[in-house]
């Protein structure tokens, strides 16, 4: 029973520094956001949507 | 002739050469493709800077010019990226795109170089002609490829980077490259909004967002590759 409960035991996750362990996947997130709004303008100017001016 | 158009292109060529020479250096001790490809990436983007300072202190040159649009324009994006994608992507669909990368490369310079351009274009727009603009390519078809390498460039530099991020983060293993990925995805986004921002009249944003993107990249690199104190160097498939 002892060794099953020393089996049983599992060490506490491992965190970052509380600014990054919060932080980080805000930052990924915008990130991500700001890819897809990249995207849609390029798709928008290959489109024609927002044309070259003369 | 201002500081914007000439000192902010220089000092980021100055910082983009320096970059690509530290990695370059990586890349011959320990003969990783994304290091070459990044470093290639990083000249392109120093020869682009050099490109718009040249323009800043003297002037219009056609050969400048093409430089500037063929490596500042189409292929610096796209080169970086495809080092993100040697890094993370299993290596026979990296081969393959790689191809169609050098494919590409070589139409687009057969096609900027036999463009016909028109100087007095770029007077007549962005900021009556002190920044460089795609603007003086008279030949149709040319600008369309630029989109189409910068997309494929920013999804897999800057999406790999924010993955990279994301997988160290959930691991919570090598803080010192989720910072670094970070910084690298930031960095490599500036010049994209740059573009837009300088489209919308907004003076200097274009050599403003580059020089920062190439701080940031640097930075970013210098992080990613200097372990922070007592953590192991290395242990996933988005490490070296």
């Amino acid at each position: 029973m002892a060794m099953k409960n020393q089996g049983d035991h599992t060490p506490p996750r491992r965190r970052y520094p509380p600014f990054w362990e919060k932080g980080v996947p805000f930052l990924v997130a915008a990130v991500v956001v700001v890819i897809v709004v990249l995207l849609i303008i390029a798709i928008a100017v290959v489109l024609g949507v927002f044309p070259v001016p003369a | 002739m201002n500081v914007m158009n000439t000192v902010l292109p220089v000092v980021s060529s100055v910082i983009s050469f320096v970059f690509a020479a530290l990695v370059l250096k990586r890349y011959a001790t320990r003969r990783r493709l994304y290091l070459l490809l990044w470093g290639i990436g990083m000249v392109f983007y120093g020869i682009g800077g050099f490109c718009e300072a040249t323009y800043g202190f003297l002037g219009w040159n056609p050969l400048i010019f093409r430089l500037w649009y063929l490596f500042g324009a189409i292929l610096v994006a796209a080169w970086l990226g495809q080092g993100t994608v040697y890094l993370l992507m299993k290596r026979r669909w990296a081969h393959v795109l790689m191809v169609l990368l050098g494919l590409g490369s070589v139409y687009g310079l057969i096609r900027v170089f036999g463009a016909e351009l028109d100087p007095g274009l770029l007077t007549t727009s962005l900021h009556t002609g002190s920044e460089m603009s795609g603007q003086a390519i008279v030949t149709p078809g040319v600008r369309t490829l630029t989109p189409f390498f910068n997309v494929y460039g920013t999804l897999a530099l800057v999406g790999g980077a924010a993955w990279s991020a994301w997988i160290f983060w959930r691991k919570r293993i090598l803080l010192h490259r989720t910072i670094g990925s970070l910084f690298i995805a930031v960095g490599a986004m500036l010049p994209a909004f740059g573009g837009t921002f300088s489209r919308m009249g907004i003076a200097g944003a274009l050599y403003i967002s580059e020089l920062l993107g190439a701080v940031l990249m640097f930075i970013g690199f210098w992080r990613a590759t200097t372990p922070m104190g007592g953590q192991p160097e290395s242990g996933t498939q988005t490490s070296e």
